[in-house]
């Protein structure tokens, strides 16, 4: 399965996951994402998900000047982000639990023709 | 995307930032901001960095900013169909550029520029005084002012200067716009109301600021006299000449304007009408200086002569049985001197 289309779900709560600790600029955010397995995220999608967030009100935002080369934008999560995130983790887990419930092949209903054979 | 470039994450930054160009100004660099330091970090990172398609990029960007996608962004309105010819003018405009011959063509009008901040110093400033009805020549502190402000203004919009917000440098794009419009008119009105100006002067000039351009004007000459014959061509005497309104016609306005334009003979109206109602029987008759008071007017008593063209033989205009004989020349103006008469010779 295309691990892209998934991720579009879930990028929210992802990314306020990856900023949660700690505050991060783009790329820096896009790292954390993939060393945590998220290897397929694209650098765009995160980029713009960060500033949609901020946008929502759910990110802070500082630019912070680098020595010689271009600045760097700073996201960090807010109260309103935290609480987002608390939501978004709650629904995650009940997704993932019926998800998980319908795809365990030990739970899942054995479902049979009429004259079939055991 | 040009991959021999040596600034591959500048490029591809501003390339992005092309794609959203329909976006406005402010979403895009909210956008876009800190995407360099992204992009030149993720360079690093990578061996053999590839960041793909700049459209494709930008459209994930949007997208995942929770903006619509480019195609169904604008709605066909009025407002739409300018911002996208703006920024395909201004994309073509500067691919063009691109090539070398023109940016060099572009360089050398681009070091044309304080020609421009000077034409455009002088049309706001024309455009200044035409608002406030300043007569745009008259050298006095108000234009002096005026002027200067207006010149180290431009100078300074042109350096970048004195413009702190991104909407003033807009604006002065279609300020700029206007007066490159309005340049021909400020330029033709400024100079008209200059020769206008120039005209007055020079007319003032000519009557010594008190007078119109008074009395009789032939082809530019002053006529100070005028000499009347009839249809036998002999000279007529206390001729009234009208306009074609029916007012007197004068040659000369009072003595003193006489005095000073004419000089000797000191011509004087007709005696046997009152006030100025001489000055239009013709001709006029002449005194000496000594016979005038020092206001130019005649003295109480004063004899005038009659004014004679001695020397003028004029035909006449049936057919004559004997020609008109030819009287003794003189001077062909009146001259001070006594009418001629034949000498008298003696007989015997």
């Amino acid at each position: 399965m295309d691990s892209t289309q998934l991720l579009k779900g879930v990028l929210d709560v992802a990314v306020l996951a990856a900023i949660q600790d700690a505050d991060g600029y783009g790329y820096d955010v896009v790292r954390r994402l993939r060393t945590a397995g998220l290897e397929d995220i694209g650098d765009a999608s995160v980029y713009g998900t960060l500033r949609r967030l901020y946008s929502s009100g759910a990110l802070t935002s500082y630019v912070v000047p680098s020595d010689g080369g271009p600045h760097r934008k700073y996201y960090g999560i807010n109260s309103q982000g935290r609480a987002m995130l608390a939501e978004q983790r709650a629904d995650w887990a009940a997704f993932a639990a019926t998800m998980d419930g319908l795809l365990d092949p030990s739970t899942a209903p054995v479902v049979r023709k009429i004259g079939e054979k055991r | 995307m040009t991959t021999t470039s040596l600034h591959p994450v500048d490029d591809f930054a501003q390339a992005v930032r092309s794609a959203l160009a329909d976006l406005p100004a402010e979403e895009v660099e909210d956008l876009t901001d800190g995407l360099e330091a992204d992009l030149a970090e993720r360079a690093a990172d990578e061996e053999n960095p590839d960041f793909g398609d700049p459209i494709t990029y930008a459209n994930e960007l949007r997208s995942a900013a929770g903006l619509p996608p480019r195609a169904a962004f604008r709605p066909p309105g009025l407002d739409g169909v300018f911002v996208t010819t703006w920024n395909d003018l201004v994309r073509g405009l500067r691919d063009l550029y691109s090539h070398p011959f023109i940016a060099r063509i572009g360089a050398f009008f681009i070091s044309l520029r304080p020609i421009w901040w000077l034409v455009r110093a002088w049309a706001f400033y024309g455009v200044l005084v035409w608002i406030f009805s300043v007569p745009s020549f008259q050298l006095s502190p108000l234009t002096f002012v005026v002027a200067v402000g207006t010149l180290v203004l431009s100078v300074q919009w042109g350096r970048g200067k004195w413009l702190p917000r991104m909407w003033m440098r807009k604006a002065l794009l279609g300020v700029n716009i206007l007066l490159v419009a309005l340049t021909p008119v400020i330029l033709i009105a400024t100079l008209s109301g200059f020769s206008s100006q120039m005209d007055a002067a020079y007319a003032s000039g000519a009557n010594d600021g008190e007078h119109e351009q008074n009395g009789l004007v032939y082809n530019g000459r002053s006529i100070s006299n005028i000499f009347a014959y009839d249809a036998d061509g002999n000279p007529l005497k206390q001729v009234q000449l009208y306009d074609q309104t029916g007012r007197p016609l004068y040659t000369v306005d009072g003595a003193e304007e006489l005095m000073s334009n004419f000089g000797p003979p000191y011509l004087v109206p007709f005696a046997g009408k009152h006030g100025r109602g001489g000055w239009n029987v013709y001709p006029l008759g002449f005194v000496t200086q000594n016979q005038l008071n020092d206001d130019g007017a005649p003295k109480k008593g004063a004899k005038s002569s009659p004014s004679t063209l001695n020397d003028l033989l004029v035909p006449p205009l049936h057919n004559a049985t004997q020609p008109p004989t030819p009287t003794p020349a003189a001077t062909p103006t009146a001259p001070p001197t006594p009418p001629a008469t034949p000498s008298p010779t003696p007989t015997n």
